[in-house]
């Protein structure tokens, strides 16, 4: 037990395109050529690769910041794999980018910061919604969720 | 109205209660006790029920018993038919954790409102003779109390504003150029803009409502020579009256607010990485009172400052009632020994609605208790003991 997890530890790196936890480089995802190459969608952590991977509707490819910017935290843009991320839109391939971080303030300010960053290069910056679980509760979403759900309120289309 | 109230309350290890439960009257209960005996801390340990803070300390560490690790305060609340419990621990370094009907709740907004407490005290003295921090500090919590959405957007807003506070002293440290201070800190300001307009707005619509019943409330008070007004002094857009009684103008909407702030911050720029911090928004907003025309913190009496306090928070009390269809318990620290006969018996107004209200007194002597038919209760060596008989 104790030699699998010393071994497990030993295998598990960061993929050198995507940042990743993976026990192969480059990563599964990235290796997979019938993933779709124009779209990138950035999220904090690994953990969250696995959340979006789950959804079964995403079909693009991933990069890891390994966090997001906090300066309370001694984190700032260079401690976050920005500089791989423009590295990898050097192509011309990628056409949109889905930031994906958490909606606290610091996953917030995180996505403005690669808003600014991409959008001078022409590259389409996307920001996910924010609003109600599914399945869930009106009674039982806290009032910020409330909020931002009412805030991204669309108009109900229907056919006349 | 809906009556709500606390109706069992337990204290383990807060102030000077190692270990205390309470069944309380859900109508008057008057504390008796000498100097010092932990009345103060169990008026504030209810209040703690509505706030989710004390109304002194901001900080949650100080509420802990001396040599203990951690406070947990637990409430019965009756709200008409139905009944809730609430939970509170703190253990020292760590985050207060809350649960209502025992179901861990992660943001204080989810179960503020609840139960609602206003708190007077010999201390309200200091809301018209104190510093500006001490005015937001209260307004702000208040109106917390009452609006969740307020609550949300002002612990964001000092969230964003800790961090941007933080990438400006970095920013003073290694003495950067405006250009690449701009990139650093549009991701904060571009929030703190967001969030900043929406707690100004929400501020002044608050205020408005609760300035007009202060001044009417003083008007009572102080008889109809003496007209006090507030008004709201940001640092973003100016002065705003909230007791004018011709509104001339539109007041400025949320969008208007930010277009505001984000200009001002523009212009602070340089002074803001002179200093290495933010120095202008919401967080150094004022609400200033004059009583006719004249500002009541430098020229006004004793006398009047006191009123004016009072007037503050028996006007806190009627907004509190209108904002939220209820009303709130009253928490009487130690004040009818101050006032005199007029302003005391205002203030027993308040009490013959049928509204929980916990007084306390060193001398019974103080309360014009064939007014009020309550629970008597003595507070010593950290036990709270009904008294049977009552003189």
């Amino acid at each position: 037990m104790a030699r699998s997890l010393v071994e497990a530890k030993q295998r598990v790196q960061h993929c050198s395109i995507c940042g990743n936890l993976t026990d192969a480089d480059p990563c599964e995802i990235c290796g997979d050529e019938d993933r779709d190459c124009s779209t990138i969608c950035v999220l904090g952590d690994s953990s969250d690769v696995v959340a979006m991977e789950k959804t079964r509707e995403y079909h693009g490819r991933y990069h890891v910041l390994g966090g997001v910017l906090s300066p309370m935290d001694g984190i700032g843009p260079e401690e976050l794999r920005i500089g791989e991320l423009l590295e990898r839109l050097r192509d011309g391939k990628v056409r949109e980018v889905i930031v994906a971080t958490d909606p606290t303030v610091e996953g917030e300010a995180t996505a403005l910061y690669l808003a600014r960053l991409l959008n001078p290069l022409g590259i389409k910056v996307t920001r996910i919604a924010r609003g109600l679980p599914e399945g869930g509760d009106l009674d039982y979403a806290d009032d910020a969720t409330l909020v931002r759900a009412l805030e991204g309120r669309r108009v109900m289309e229907t056919d006349s | 109205m809906e009556d709500v109230f606390v109706r069992k309350l337990y204290l383990k290890n807060y102030r000077s209660y190692p270990d205390l439960y309470l069944a309380l009257d859900p109508g008057l209960n008057i504390l008796v006790g000498a100097n010092a005996a932990g009345k103060t801390n169990l008026l504030e340990a209810i209040y703690y029920l509505a706030a989710a803070r004390s109304p002194r300390s901001p900080r949650d560490v100080e509420l802990i018993h001396w040599g203990q690790e951690g406070f947990y305060i637990k409430a019965l609340v009756t709200d008409g038919q139905v009944e809730h419990t609430l939970e509170f621990g703190f253990r020292s370094g760590r985050k207060k954790s809350i649960r209502m009907d025992g179901v861990p709740q992660e943001r204080v907004s989810n179960i503020v409102g609840l139960i609602n407490a206003v708190i007077f005290s010999p201390d309200d003295l200091s809301l018209i003779k104190g510093r500006p921090d001490i005015r937001r500090r209260f307004f702000d919590g208040e109106i917390g109390q009452v609006n969740p959405r307020f609550l949300s957007f002002h612990q964001r807003y000092y969230r964003i504003l800790m961090q941007r506070n933080d990438v400006l002293k970095r920013l003073r440290r290694n003495r950067a150029v405006p250009e690449d201070a701009l990139v650093q800190l549009q991701p904060w300001d571009e929030q703190l803009v967001q969030a900043g307009g929406e707690l100004i707005v929400m501020r002044l619509d608050a205020l408005r409502q609760w300035g007009a019943l202060t001044q009417a409330t003083y008007r009572e008070l102080s008889g109809p020579e003496e007209e006090l007004d507030l008004a709201y002094e940001s640092s973003v857009g100016g002065s705003q009256a909230l007791t004018s009684r011709s509104p001339s103008t539109e007041p400025p909407t949320v969008v208007d607010w930010q277009a505001a702030f984000k200009d001002a911050l523009e212009r602070a720029r340089e002074t803001e990485l002179e200093r290495g911090h933010t120095v202008i928004g919401p967080h150094r907003d004022d609400v200033r009172l004059t009583l006719n025309g004249h500002d009541l913190k430098e020229y006004g009496s004793q006398g009047q400052q006191r009123s004016a306090a009072l007037a503050i928070k028996i006007a806190e009390v009627e907004w509190m009632r209108l904002e939220t269809r209820r009303s709130p318990v009253l928490l009487l620290d130690d004040v009818m020994s101050e006032l005199d006969i007029s302003r005391s018996q205002r203030l027993a107004q308040l009490l013959d609605r049928g509204t929980q209200t916990i007084l306390t007194c060193t001398d019974l002597a103080d309360v014009d208790y064939d007014v009020l038919e309550g629970t008597l209760w003595r507070v010593q060596n950290g036990e709270v003991i009904p008294v049977v008989e009552r003189k």
